[in-house]
C-alpha cells in the first residue's frame, strides 16, 4: 500500500487540458474511486483558475477524504513528470528530479487505466478539437479522422512524445501519451514550427539541468538564426550533435522530448530546414526573411495606400502609378501587404513574379 | 563490496554513489552541481561515467554502487558528455574571469581549465542580471550564475529556511527569493550557507564583511575572533538558546575562568562584530554569558584536568583578574602555584576598581573560589617590592600582575586642594566603606566607564548632585551608551564637550571652571587638538572633584624591570618575559588599563610561556564539553531579521540610587533562550564542507 496517491488534473498543454475535461465529465464516480483507493492520503493537484473545475468545487465542496491542491498555472510541461508532480505535496515548487514512472501520480486516464487516449489536435487540421484514439495507434488513423486544411505536409506530437512525424512515418505505430497533436500542411514550414515549438520549451524548461536549460537555449539561438537567414551549413550538424546527446543526458523528459523533436525533424524533413541555408529558399513562404513581397501591376491601382503603411520607405510610386517596391529597402514586414485593398501585393518564395522595375503608369 | 573505477579496484559502500565512493577513495571525477552536503540533482553532467553493461553513459553522483561494477570516466561517450557540458555551461557564462570576485577560488575556472575545454563552437549570449548588493550581509551577483542549485538545495533542504528558489523570468530560469521581495522579507536567517556553497562568484559575503587582514575562518565568526580569550560564542550561545546553560557555561570556561564576572562586567567587543549589527542590534552576548553562569551546575569540575606534580614553583605577584588567571592555568600543569596579594582580598580592579552595583562580591568570591580550588596558594596584604626576591626565596618563575591601580591627576590648577580624589582610590574607598566629607555636589572628570562608576558611586554615597564633565562629546565618548544611560537616569548631569580649566576655591574645593569645546580631535602627530568656544566658561560649584581620565602602575619603578613609557613593564611579545630571566609579567601592567577580559588573554599566554620555560608543553587548552555537532536544519521564520534585541530588567532608578545592589538583573531563562534564538550562527558556515578541488587529488596534481 503506497503512502498517498495524487491524481493530476493540471495539463501539460494548457490548450489541452485532457485530464481535467475528463475528471469534470464523471467526477463523482472519479471522487468515488480515489476515496476507496488504498493510499494513507489522496491528493488532487489541479489549476487554480480553472473556471469549470471552480464552479464544481464550489457545487460539489471538497471532499474531506481527499486533499485538495491548486496550483497558480494553467499548464507546463513539468506537470506530466511524476517527480515534479509529487514535490508540489511537499510544498516546493514542480521541478523535475528525474523520469520516475513509479510514483503514485495519475493522470485521469492512467487512474481510470484506460487503453484509450484522448488527445486536442491543433494546427492547419481541417477538424480541430479534442479526439479520442486507441491508445496504440498510427498517423494515419488520427489524420483520418482530423485532415489537413491544405495539403498534409507532417505533424507534430507534443511533450512528452516529442516528435515529428512525416510523410513516411504515416504507417509506423506509436504510443499514445501526449495531449497535443499539432498538424502542419503545406503552408506551413518546418523550421518555422520547430522554431516556435523550441521557444515554447525554453518558456518550460525548469532550469535544473544543463542540457534541458542550455540545451534548449542553444537549439533557440540556432533555429533562431537559420529562421533568420543567419545560419550557417555546420549549424544543422551542431544541432545534430546537441540533440543526440541531449535526449539521453537531459535530468528529465521535457529536455529529452525537446532534442527528440528536433532530431525527428532533421530526420524527416531535413531537405526542407537545409534548403533555408543552402538555398536560401523557405518552400512554404512563411519565414519572413527568406520571402520577397511583390506588387503585380495589373491588380495595382497606384493608391498609394501601401506607400503609406510602409514604415522604411521602401516602396516606389505616386499616384495612378503601379508601385514598386525596393527589395534593398523592404525588410519583410508585410505591412504593404495587409494594406493593400486590391490583393495587388503577393509574398514569394523562390519563384518570384515579373513585375516592373520603376513605377509605370497604371492601366 | 568492490568496484572497479579506471582499473582500479577499489572499497564501496552499499548505498554509496559511484561519484562519492571515488571520491572517497581518491579517484577524481569532475563534478559541480554536486557539493558533499547536498543531495544529488544530476543536473550538470559533468560526472558522467561509462558503466559496463549500461548502454548510455549516467550521471555518477546518481548511481549507486552495484558489487563488480566497472567504471570508466575517461571514456569516449563519457568524455563527450561531460565536455559537451561544461561547453554549454561556458557558453551563457561571463568570459572575464579576471574581473570576477571569486577568480582563482571559483570551482567552475578550476574545472573548466582541467578539463580544457570552451564554448567556441556554441553560441555564447550571457544572461546579465543586475547586481542586487542591497540585502544586508549577502551580495546577489546572479550574472554569473550556473543554476547548480546548490544555494537553493543548501537553503531549503539542509537549513530549511526556505528563501531561495529557481525562479522564471522572461530571461529564462535563475535562483531568486519568491515574490521578488528582500531576504529580510523574506525570512533569510544570514546563515551563508548559500555564499559557502556557490562554486562561482554568484554569491559573495557583501563588500566590506571579509577583511583581508583576518584569517578565512575569523571573518566567518567575527565575534569569537574579535574576543580576546577567543571563546566560542556561537557555541554557547546555541547551547543558551537550547536552554541549556550548564553546557554554555562549560564552554565559556574552556577558554575562561570568569564566566559570571566577565558577564557582570565585560566590554564585549564581541559584541562590536557581531554580523547581526548589518542588521540591526548585535546579539546580547555579554549578558548571555551572566544567564549561562548564574544557572551553572558545576558539571564542567569533573571534567577539569590536572596534571600531576612537577616540582616547580611560580609565584604570582598581583591577584587579579590576570594574576588569578595565570595561577589557575600554570596549577592546572602541576606547578606549586601562590598569588602574593598586597590588598586584603584578591580580585584586583575588579573587587576594587569596578563598583559593587556592576559586580557584587559574591561572583567575585566565587569564582575565585574555584581558581583556588585548583591548589593555587593565596597570601593576601603581601606586597612584593622586588620580584627577583622570589626567585631567590626558591621559586622558578614570576609574573608580575600589578594591575594600574594609580589614577592620574591631571595638571590643573586647584589639583591640590582638599576634596581632589583620583578614581582608583575612590573607588577603592567605597568598596572599603572608608569613603568620608564626599559633600552634597561632586564633579567627576573624564568620559570613560570609570568616570561612570566613579559618578554612579558618588549617588549611592549619597551625593545630591553629581557632574561628568568631558573633552569628547556624546559620540566620541568611550563609556558605553548603556552607562551613558543608566548614569542619567540616576540623575548624573553630563557636561559632554566641557574642557575643564581649573579647580576652584582658597583651602578647599568649592567648584570647576568648565568651558564649551568647540573641536577636541587628534592631529597628525596624536597630540591632541582642543578649540574652545569664546564665552561660554562657567564655574560650576561642587564640594569634591573626582579626577577619572586614567590608571598607571603603582610602584613599577622599583622593580628593577625595563620599563616602557616610565610605568609599563615591557615583555617579549612572544614569551611575555620581562627583562629579567625568570620573570614574566601580563596584564594591565604591560598593556596598560584595558579590559578584564584582554587581562585573562594576556594571562594565558603568559602562563603558557611559563609552562614552556618550567618545562612543559605549554598546552593550556582544555575540552569542558564532549564535542557536540549541532542540527544544520534551521527552519524557517519569517522576521527572524527584524527580532528585537532583549534587554535584561533594571533596578529602578530610585531604588538602585539607595545601595550598591546590583543594578541589572540577570536574563531569565525564557529571555535568554529567546535572545540566543537570534544568533545567526555563523560557525554552522564552517561545518559546511569545502569540496576538494582536482589538484588536491593524487595523481591529478599539476
Amino acid at each position: 500500500m503506497s503512502e498517498y496517491m495524487i491524481y493530476n488534473l493540471v495539463p501539460t498543454f494548457s490548450e489541452a487540458p485532457v485530464s481535467l475535461d475528463l475528471f469534470l465529465k464523471e467526477a463523482s464516480q472519479v471522487i468515488d474511486a480515489l476515496k476507496s483507493s488504498k493510499a494513507d492520503k489522496k491528493y488532487i493537484v489541479y489549476p487554480k483558475q480553472h473556471k469549470e473545475m471552480t464552479q464544481y468545487l464550489q457545487q460539489a465542496g471538497e471532499n474531506e477524504d481527499i486533499v485538495y491542491l491548486p496550483v497558480e498555472t494553467g499548464g507546463a510541461f513539468v506537470f506530466g513528470n511524476k517527480t515534479a508532480v509529487v514535490r508540489v505535496i511537499q510544498g516546493e515548487k514542480p521541478l523535475p528530479t528525474g523520469v520516475d514512472h513509479g510514483l503514485p501520480v495519475f493522470s485521469a486516464e492512467e487512474f481510470a487505466a484506460a487503453d484509450t487516449k484522448t488527445v486536442v489536435i491543433g494546427g492547419n487540421a481541417k477538424k480541430k478539437g479534442t479526439f479520442t484514439f486507441a491508445k496504440t495507434t498510427t498517423p494515419r488513423a488520427i489524420l483520418e479522422q482530423c485532415s489537413s486544411v491544405k495539403e498534409w505536409k507532417g505533424m507534430y506530437f507534443g511533450y512528452p512524445m516529442g516528435r515529428m512525424v512525416g510523410a513516411g512515418q504515416l504507417d509506423e505505430e506509436l504510443e499514445l501519451t501526449t495531449d497535443y497533436i499539432h498538424i502542419f500542411d503545406e503552408t506551413d514550414c518546418v523550421l518555422d514550427q520547430l522554431f516556435k515549438i523550441a521557444n515554447r520549451y525554453s518558456k518550460e524548461s525548469c532550469g535544473r539541468c544543463v542540457y534541458g536549460f542550455e540545451g534548449v537555449t542553444q537549439i533557440n539561438m540556432i533555429l533562431s538564426d537559420l529562421v533568420q537567414k543567419k545560419g550557417k551549413t555546420e549549424d544543422i550538424e551542431l544541432l545534430l550533435d546537441l540533440c543526440i546527446v541531449m535526449e539521453t543526458q537531459a535530468l528529465c523528459d521535457i529536455g529529452a522530448s525537446a532534442a527528440r523533436t528536433v532530431l525527428t525533424a532533421l530526420q524527416n524533413f531535413r531537405e526542407e530546414i537545409e534548403e533555408h541555408v543552402a538555398k536560401k529558399n523557405c518552400r512554404a513562404a512563411v519565414c519572413a526573411r527568406y520571402v520577397t513581397y511583390h506588387i503585380l501591376a495589373d491588380l495595382c491601382t497606384g493608391c498609394t495606400d501601401c506607400v503609406d503603411a510602409c514604415e522604411d520607405d521602401a516602396i516606389l510610386g505616386k499616384k495612378k502609378f503601379v508601385h514598386v517596391i525596393d527589395q534593398d529597402e523592404c525588410v519583410q514586414c508585410g505591412a504593404c501587404m495587409e494594406a493593400c485593398e486590391e490583393g495587388a501585393i503577393v509574398k514569394a518564395g523562390a519563384v518570384k513574379p515579373k513585375t516592373p522595375k520603376k513605377p509605370v503608369p497604371c492601366g | 563490496m568492490k568496484i572497479t573505477i579506471e582499473g582500479k579496484v577499489i572499497e564501496a559502500q552499499e548505498g554509496a554513489s559511484v561519484l562519492d565512493t571515488a571520491l572517497k577513495e581518491g579517484v577524481y571525477i569532475p563534478h559541480i552541481c554536486k557539493h558533499p552536503d547536498l543531495e544529488a540533482i544530476g543536473g550538470c553532467r559533468l560526472c558522467t561515467v561509462e558503466i559496463d553493461g549500461i548502454g548510455d553513459p549516467v550521471p555518477a553522483c546518481k548511481t549507486k554502487v552495484e558489487d563488480g561494477m566497472v567504471v570508466h570516466i575517461h571514456a569516449p561517450k563519457a568524455d563527450k558528455v561531460r565536455k559537451m557540458a561544461m561547453e554549454l555551461i561556458l557558453a551563457t557564462h561571463p568570459a572575464d574571469c579576471t574581473g570576477c570576485p571569486k577568480y582563482g577560488k571559483c570551482e567552475l575556472q578550476s574545472l573548466y581549465q582541467y578539463m580544457g575545454v570552451g564554448p567556441e563552437r556554441w553560441r555564447k549570449k550571457s544572461r546579465t542580471v543586475k547586481t542586487d548588493d542591497s540585502n544586508p550581509l549577502i551580495q546577489h551577483l546572479f550574472t554569473r550564475c550556473i543554476r547548480c542549485g546548490r544555494c537553493i538545495r543548501a537553503c531549503r533542504e539542509l537549513r530549511g529556511i526556505k528563501v531561495l528558489d529557481y525562479q522564471k523570468t522572461s530571461e529564462g530560469v535563475r535562483v531568486g527569493i519568491d515574490g521578488g521581495v528582500s531576504l529580510r522579507e523574506a525570512g533569510c536567517k544570514f546563515c551563508g550557507a548559500c555564499i559557502e556553497v556557490c562554486p562561482t562568484g554568484s554569491i559573495m559575503d557583501a563588500f566590506g564583511m571579509i577583511k583581508e587582514d583576518r584569517s578565512y575562518i575569523d571573518n566567518m565568526v567575527p565575534c569569537k575572533a574579535a574576543c580576546p580569550a577567543h571563546t566560542d560564542i556561537p557555541r554557547y550561545v546555541r547551547y543558551i538558546k537550547e536552554g541549556d546553560f550548564a553546557k554554555a557555561t562549560a564552554v565559556i570556561r574552556e577558554r575562561v575562568p570568569f564566566p559570571d564576572t566577565l558577564g557582570c562586567i565585560c566590554n564585549y567587543v564581541c559584541e562590536d562584530n557581531c554580523k547581526r549589527n548589518e542588521l540591526g542590534k548585535p546579539i546580547s552576548v555579554c549578558k548571555l554569558k551572566r544567564a549561562a553562569a548564574v544557572r551553572d551546575d558545576g558539571a564542567w569540575k569533573s571534567k577539569v584536568k590536572k596534571s600531576g606534580p612537577t616540582g616547580k614553583k611560580a609565584a604570582v605577584v598581583g591577584g587579579g583578574p590576570a594574576g588569578l588567571s595565570a595561577a589557575y592555568y600554570l596549577a592546572k600543569k602541576g606547578h606549586e602555584v601562590t598569588i602574593f596579594e598586597e590588598n586584603e582580598k584578591a580580585g584586583g580592579q575588579c573587587r576594587y576598581g569596578i563598583p559593587a552595583y556592576r559586580l557584587p562580591e559574591e561572583v567575585l568570591d566565587k569564582e575565585i573560589a574555584d581558581i583556588l580550588e585548583m591548589g593555587v596558594r593565596l597570601q593576601t596584604g603581601r606586597k612584593i617590592k622586588e620580584p627577583k626576591e622570589l626567585l631567590e626565596q626558591g621559586y622558578d618563575a614570576v609574573l608580575v600582575s600589578i594591575g594600574t591601580h594609580k589614577g592620574t591627576i591631571l595638571p590643573l590648577e586647584g589639583n591640590q586642594l582638599p576634596g581632589v580624589l583620583v578614581n582608583a582610590d575612590f573607588l577603592k574607598m567605597a568598596r572599603l566603606g572608608t569613603v568620608k566629607n564626599l559633600g552634597e555636589r561632586v564633579m567627576v572628570l573624564g568620559g570613560g566607564n570609570v568616570a561612570y562608576d566613579c559618578a554612579r558611586t558618588a549617588v549611592r554615597l549619597g551625593a545630591k548632585e553629581v557632574h561628568i564633565a568631558c573633552l569628547e562629546n556624546t559620540q566620541q565618548m568611550t563609556a558605553s551608551e548603556d552607562e551613558i544611560h543608566e548614569g542619567q537616569e540616576e540623575g548624573i548631569l553630563l557636561h559632554a564637550a566641557h574642557s575643564f580649566l581649573r579647580i576652584t576655591g582658597e583651602t578647599k574645593v568649592e567648584g570647576v571652571e568648565l568651558q564649551k569645546v568647540d573641536k577636541f580631535y587628534f592631529d597628525e602627530n596624536r597630540k591632541a587638538v582642543i578649540e574652545l568656544v569664546e564665552g561660554t566658561k562657567e564655574i560650576i560649584p561642587v564640594d569634591t572633584v573626582i579626577f577619572a581620565v586614567g590608571q598607571k602602575p603603582a610602584g613599577t619603578q622599583d622593580m628593577g624591570l625595563e620599563l616602557i613609557n616610565s610605568a609599563y613593564i615591557r615583555v617579549d611579545g612572544k614569551t611575555t618575559q620581562t627583562s629579567a630571566e625568570g620573570i614574566f609579567a601580563a596584564g594591565d601592567v604591560v598593556t596598560g588599563t584595558k579590559s578584564v577580559i584582554a587581562a585573562i588573554s594576556e594571562a594565558r599566554r603568559s602562563a603558557e610561556a611559563i609552562d614552556r620555560y618550567l618545562g612543559g608543553d605549554g598546552d593550556i587548552s582544555e575540552q569542558l564539553l564532549e564535542e557536540e555537532t549541532p542540527s544544520p536544519y534551521f527552519g524557517q521564520c519569517i522576521g527572524f531579521a527584524d527580532l528585537e534585541r532583549k534587554k535584561p530588567e533594571l533596578l529602578e532608578a530610585d531604588i538602585r540610587k539607595q545601595s550598591f545592589a546590583m543594578v541589572e538583573q540577570p536574563f531569565t531563562e525564557e529571555l535568554a533562550m529567546c535572545e540566543a534564538g537570534r544568533c545567526l550562527q555563523c560557525d554552522q558556515r564552517l561545518r559546511l564542507t569545502r569540496p576538494k578541488l582536482w589538484n588536491e587529488y593524487e595523481g591529478e596534481g599539476k
